[in-house]
Parts: C-alpha cells; sequence; structure tokens
C-alpha cells in the first residue's frame, strides 16, 4: 500500500501545450504579449526574413549572391503580383511574362529611342506596361475566369513572333542594347529587396482589404457579386491592372540591370516559373509565393548544370504539387510552427 | 488565289481536327485541355520514331503513333487529371504542366531540331494550272473521312448519343446510368486521336517540330473561342476562318504576323459576341 503511494510521488509528469495557447486563449485579433517567450513568438518569423535579407550582405560579399538574391527578388514580386489575381481574384495567368515583357520593351524604347533618364523611364514604363497589359485582357474579363486563362496563354506566344515583325522598333530576335546601367550589383540588390518588402505590404494591405474581400467573392462566386450590386467587371480590371503594375515594373528594373531587352522576356518559362513558385509556397497567401520564389531560385542555381532541363523540374513540381499537396509550403510551415510545444513538469 | 485556297484549305482541315478535339473535351468533361498541343506533338514525333527511326511500315507506324497518342492520353487522365477532377483552374494547371514535362522529354530524347519525315504519297496533282501535292490532298481527304467517322459516332451510335447527354446535363446523364468518368476519357482519347490524326498528316509538310505543340495549341484555343467553347460545328467554321486568315496574312503582310490574327480574332469575337460564333448566349451564362 505505502510502497504505491511512494510511486505516485515521484511520477514525473511532463505536460505539452501549445506555444500560442496562452496568446490564442486571451485574444483572437489584437496580440496580448505577457512575456518575452511570446513576444518572441509573435515576433520573430515576420521579422528574421526581412533581416536577413536587409543584412545579408554585410557577411557575404560576392557578386554572385548579390545576383542571385536579385532575380529571387524578382521573381518573388511577380509572383505576388499573380498571387493577387491566380490566388485572389481566380483569374489564373498563364503569360504574366506579357507584363515583364510590356514593361522592359517600354522602358528600352523610351530610354534608348528617347532618352528618358532611369528615374522616369521606369515608372513610366511600369505605368504603361501595365496599362497596355490590362487592355490587351479587358475584353476577356467580361466573362468568367476561363477565357482570361486561354487568352492569357496565347497572348505573349503569340506577341512574341510580331516583335520580329517590328524589328525596326523593337530590334527584333537581337532586342535593345545599351539602356542606361548606373548602379553597381548591390545597389540593384538593395533596390529589388526593398520594393519585395513593399510589395509584399502594399499586396496585404490590398488582399485584406474590403477590395480584396471582393475580389475573393468573385473568385469564389461570381453571380452572388453581381447580386450584391458590385460590378465584378470593374474589380477584376483594377485587380488586373495593380498585378500588372508590379510585374512591369520587375521587368522595367530587369531591362535597366541587365541594359537589354530581348523576346526573353516574354517566355513562357518565366510566366510557368511564377507559377510553380506561387503553387510552391501556397496560392493566396501572399508571403507563399515570395517564400517559393526564393526557394526555387535557390534550387534553380543549385541544379545548375540541368540548364535547359529547368522546365521539365518546373512542370513535375507543378504537378506532383497540384496532383499530391496543392495546399503550398506557407500553409504547412504555418500549421508546424502553430504546434510549437512547451514541455513543463507539473506534480 | 488559288495558292490561297489550298493552302488555306488543308490548313483550315488540321486545325479543324484539332480544335474540334478540344471542343469536345470541354464539352463533355469540362476540362480546359493544355495537353491538347502535347498530344500533336507526341503523334508526329512517334511517327518519325516507328517510320524513320525503326523503319516499320508506313500503315503499322501511322496506327501505332495512334495507339501511343492514344494511350498517353489516358495515362494523364488516370494518373493526374482525375485527381484534381472539378477544381477548373488546378485542371488547367495540371494539363499545362503535362504539357511542359512531354515537350521537355520530347526535347531531351529527339533534340531540338525539326525531323522531317518524307511524303505518304509522291507526285502531284493539276488543279487550275497550278499542281499540288499528293500529301495536301491526303490531308484534305483523311480529314473529310475523319470528321464524317465522328460525326456518325457523336450522332448515331448509343456511345455518342451517352457523351451528348453528359455534355447536355451532367446530373440526368449520370440518374439514367451514364458513367461521366467513363465518357470523359473517351471524349480525351478521341481528342487525342483527332489531334494525332491532324499531327501524322500534316508532319511530311510541317516537320515535326516542338513549335508545332505551341501552334497547335494556340490556334485551337482561338478557334475554340472564336467558335464557341464546346460547339463542335463552330469550332468546324472557326477552323476555316482562321486557316484562310493565316494564309491571307502570311501571303500578303508578313509570316511573322501569322500567329497574331489569332489573338485578334479572339479579342475581336470577345468584344463583339463572347459567346463565339455558334455559341448561345444562355449557354454563356450557364457555363462559360
Amino acid at each position: 500500500m505505502s510502497s504505491r503511494k511512494e510511486s505516485d510521488r515521484r511520477k514525473v509528469i511532463i505536460r505539452r501545450e501549445r506555444l500560442d495557447r496562452g496568446i490564442r486563449a486571451r485574444s483572437k485579433d489584437m496580440y496580448v504579449l505577457m512575456s518575452y517567450e511570446e513576444i518572441g513568438y509573435v515576433i520573430l518569423p515576420r521579422l528574421l526574413p526581412p533581416l536577413v535579407l536587409l543584412l545579408f550582405p554585410l557577411f557575404i560579399r560576392d557578386q554572385y549572391w548579390y545576383m542571385v538574391f536579385f532575380l529571387a527578388g524578382y521573381y518573388a514580386i511577380a509572383s505576388m503580383s499573380w498571387d493577387l489575381l491566380g490566388g485572389f481574384t481566380g483569374l489564373i495567368s498563364f503569360g504574366h511574362a506579357l507584363f515583364i515583357g510590356f514593361g522592359g520593351y517600354i522602358t528600352a524604347i523610351l530610354n534608348v529611342w528617347y532618352g528618358v533618364p532611369i528615374y522616369l523611364s521606369i515608372p513610366l514604363g511600369t505605368l504603361l506596361g501595365a496599362g497596355i497589359g490590362t487592355l490587351i485582357y479587358f475584353p476577356c474579363l467580361r466573362t468568367k475566369g476561363v477565357y482570361f486563362s486561354l487568352v492569357s496563354l496565347v497572348a505573349p506566344l503569340v506577341l512574341v513572333g510580331s516583335i520580329l515583325a517590328f524589328a525596326e522598333i523593337t530590334g527584333g530576335e537581337e532586342g535593345i542594347y545599351g539602356l542606361e546601367n548606373p548602379l553597381a550589383e548591390i545597389h540593384w540588390y538593395y533596390l529589388i529587396t526593398i520594393l519585395v518588402l513593399l510589395t509584399f505590404l502594399i499586396m496585404r494591405k490590398i488582399a485584406y482589404s474590403n477590395f480584396g474581400l471582393v475580389l475573393q467573392a468573385i473568385r469564389d462566386n461570381e453571380p452572388s457579386v453581381k447580386i450584391s450590386g458590385i460590378n465584378p467587371t470593374q474589380y477584376k480590371v483594377i485587380a488586373l491592372f495593380i498585378s500588372g503594375l508590379f510585374a512591369s515594373l520587375v521587368g522595367s528594373i530587369q531591362a535597366h540591370k541587365l541594359s537589354f531587352v530581348g523576346p526573353s522576356y516574354f517566355y513562357l518559362s518565366i510566366s510557368v516559373g511564377i507559377i510553380t513558385m506561387s503553387v510552391l509556397g501556397g496560392v493566396a497567401t501572399i508571403v507563399g509565393p515570395a517564400l517559393g520564389a526564393y526557394i526555387l531560385t535557390a534550387l534553380t542555381e543549385w541544379l545548375r548544370w540541368l540548364g535547359s532541363l529547368r522546365m521539365l523540374l518546373y512542370g513535375l513540381i507543378l504537378l506532383v504539387l497540384l496532383v499530391f499537396k496543392p495546399e503550398g509550403l506557407y500553409r504547412y510551415l504555418e500549421r508546424v510552427y502553430q504546434t510549437f510545444e512547451r514541455r513543463y513538469v507539473e506534480g | 488565289m488559288l495558292p490561297i485556297l489550298i493552302y488555306g484549305t488543308t490548313l483550315g482541315f488540321t486545325l479543324a481536327l484539332i480544335a474540334i478535339g478540344l471542343s469536345l473535351v470541354f464539352g463533355v468533361g469540362r476540362i480546359i485541355n493544355f495537353a491538347h498541343g502535347a498530344f500533336f506533338a507526341i503523334s508526329s514525333y512517334s511517327l518519325y520514331l516507328f517510320f524513320i527511326s525503326l523503319k516499320l511500315s508506313l500503315i503499322i507506324s501511322i496506327i501505332l503513333a495512334l495507339v501511343v497518342t492514344a494511350l498517353i492520353s489516358v495515362l494523364m487522365y488516370v494518373s493526374s487529371l482525375t485527381r484534381v477532377r472539378g477544381m477548373e483552374l488546378n485542371e488547367m494547371i495540371v494539363t499545362l504542366a503535362f504539357t511542359i514535362i512531354t515537350i521537355e522529354l520530347l526535347r531531351m530524347y529527339f533534340g531540338p531540331s525539326p525531323l522531317g519525315v518524307p511524303s505518304f504519297m509522291k507526285g502531284g496533282i493539276n488543279i487550275g494550272g497550278y499542281i499540288v501535292d499528293m500529301q495536301r490532298i491526303f490531308i484534305v481527304i483523311i480529314s473529310i473521312i475523319t470528321l464524317g467517322v465522328l460525326g456518325f459516332i457523336v450522332k448515331k451510335t448509343r456511345i455518342g448519343i451517352a457523351m451528348r447527354a453528359v455534355a447536355q446535363d451532367e446530373d440526368a446523364a449520370m440518374l439514367i446510368g451514364i458513367n461521366r468518368e467513363h465518357m470523359c476519357i473517351l471524349a480525351l482519347v478521341i481528342s487525342a486521336v483527332l489531334a494525332g490524326i491532324a499531327g501524322i498528316s500534316i508532319t511530311p509538310v510541317m516537320t515535326a517540330s516542338l513549335e508545332g505543340a505551341w501552334y497547335a495549341l494556340l490556334n485551337g484555343i482561338a478557334i475554340v473561342i472564336l467558335g464557341g467553347l464546346g460547339s463542335l460545328l463552330g469550332s468546324l467554321i472557326a477552323a476555316f476562318i482562321i486557316g484562310y486568315a493565316e494564309i491571307i496574312i502570311a501571303t500578303y503582310v508578313s509570316s511573322h504576323l501569322k500567329n497574331i490574327v489569332a489573338l485578334a480574332f479572339i479579342i475581336i469575337i470577345l468584344i463583339l459576341r463572347p459567346s463565339g460564333i455558334l455559341g448561345k448566349h444562355h449557354e454563356l451564362e450557364e457555363r462559360v
């Protein structure tokens, strides 16, 4: 009898509890943080990625890495802008490179043929690129999303051909060389990184505002949006224009950085890369596509020896992810982070 | 004028075969099949493989190429498409991913440059002072036969009626015991065979190339939108409109602008009449 009691007292009870339990119990939307542990839990994942991006050049002084991260940032902005369209509005764009190409070409034409300085050519190229792209897609926005997807696949493939027809303006197969490039590699890196962070903030603001809510309603049930007295076409056009704005911004920055534009700006591999990154990171999360862009660019760079087989890799990743794990990396990581447990001894 | 008529007719028939398959799969299964161009390329490359590389006889190579194309379409449906059925957007991305994988594998195995296949029949026929080679005559004849057989299957046979029933009202069709999935696979196989026939018959004229896949896909999409999604007769008419328009632009303006015809037609029809030439307006509200 007595021996059993003895063992009861000695038994150590280990309890597990989710780290965010206290925070969740106290509040739903507002955080009431009561310890450093909780502060860290909430702030670290939000603070760490931007800090790493902004501070890593202090430790690594290698042009090559700046270049890789520039490319990753380029894709991150493009996929976040794709996500506003594909994830939130339900307009899957198979030709987001159209905006990149327009932005790049208009910037190049302004800068090289008309001598517009860089601080004007980038904003002008961005605005005009997004505007022309929106005009091309405008007729298919009156119908449901399928038409937009079909046309967005066709348009860049077709426009590559017509670039060659207007060779005296667009430079044909060779493209346009000699854009102004006054910045060093590190400056371009900082420019794109700050733009990635800004794009993320703006996109998140848009996506979770009332405007974004309407976009999500269009995705889920367009007739109900019409019944509510909202014109879905108008919202789709604005969403397309905003999305196109960021994509063509990327295109015009890339044009100045490489001092070159060519038909490769319109290539399907770029559009497919953007879709793959968004699906990898998680559609309709805004952070996810950026995460996917950084991971996939690093992976592509690591698998450089694949060369032109990059497209095969993208295709396989897309197919396998969509068939077996369509939720994406960000949602998975979020779930894992929310189930972090702390152990403590009780008794 | 005569060459335009001749080349336009051959191109029109080829495009009709491509687009009717695309339209059929959308009508029956509500799948936007971006892998359609891949079927086109698979058929021409497998014809090259069997006919030139393995030196089989022509008839056997054609039959084998069609069988391979049909099998790959079934493989695509069973392995990946069936898991994302009903999710329209995911279906599109999966079929596009399938196209990319197929094209890259073809590029890996056959190399990037186009491969030529000799004409099935030598010689030509003199039509109004202009000599038309036998291959083009062959394309026209085989397309007419194929379209006739397809029309018979869809209109007269039990299986065709079942397929149309699924296209008209899926729930009612399922209530009277038609298996929706089987009809969908059947439509996909028929469309793959149609794309295969188009690909095989045009290969000696156009060579087997990877660009052919994108060419077939983007023209197919343009025709299907122009004719009305899911309308077979509309696709047939639109195929000839785009076929003649492309030949006219390529002859009189510039061959680089050939493809922009497709985009221009899409945009014009979407502004004027979004449901396409033969699409009905209520169908637009319902389906599209």
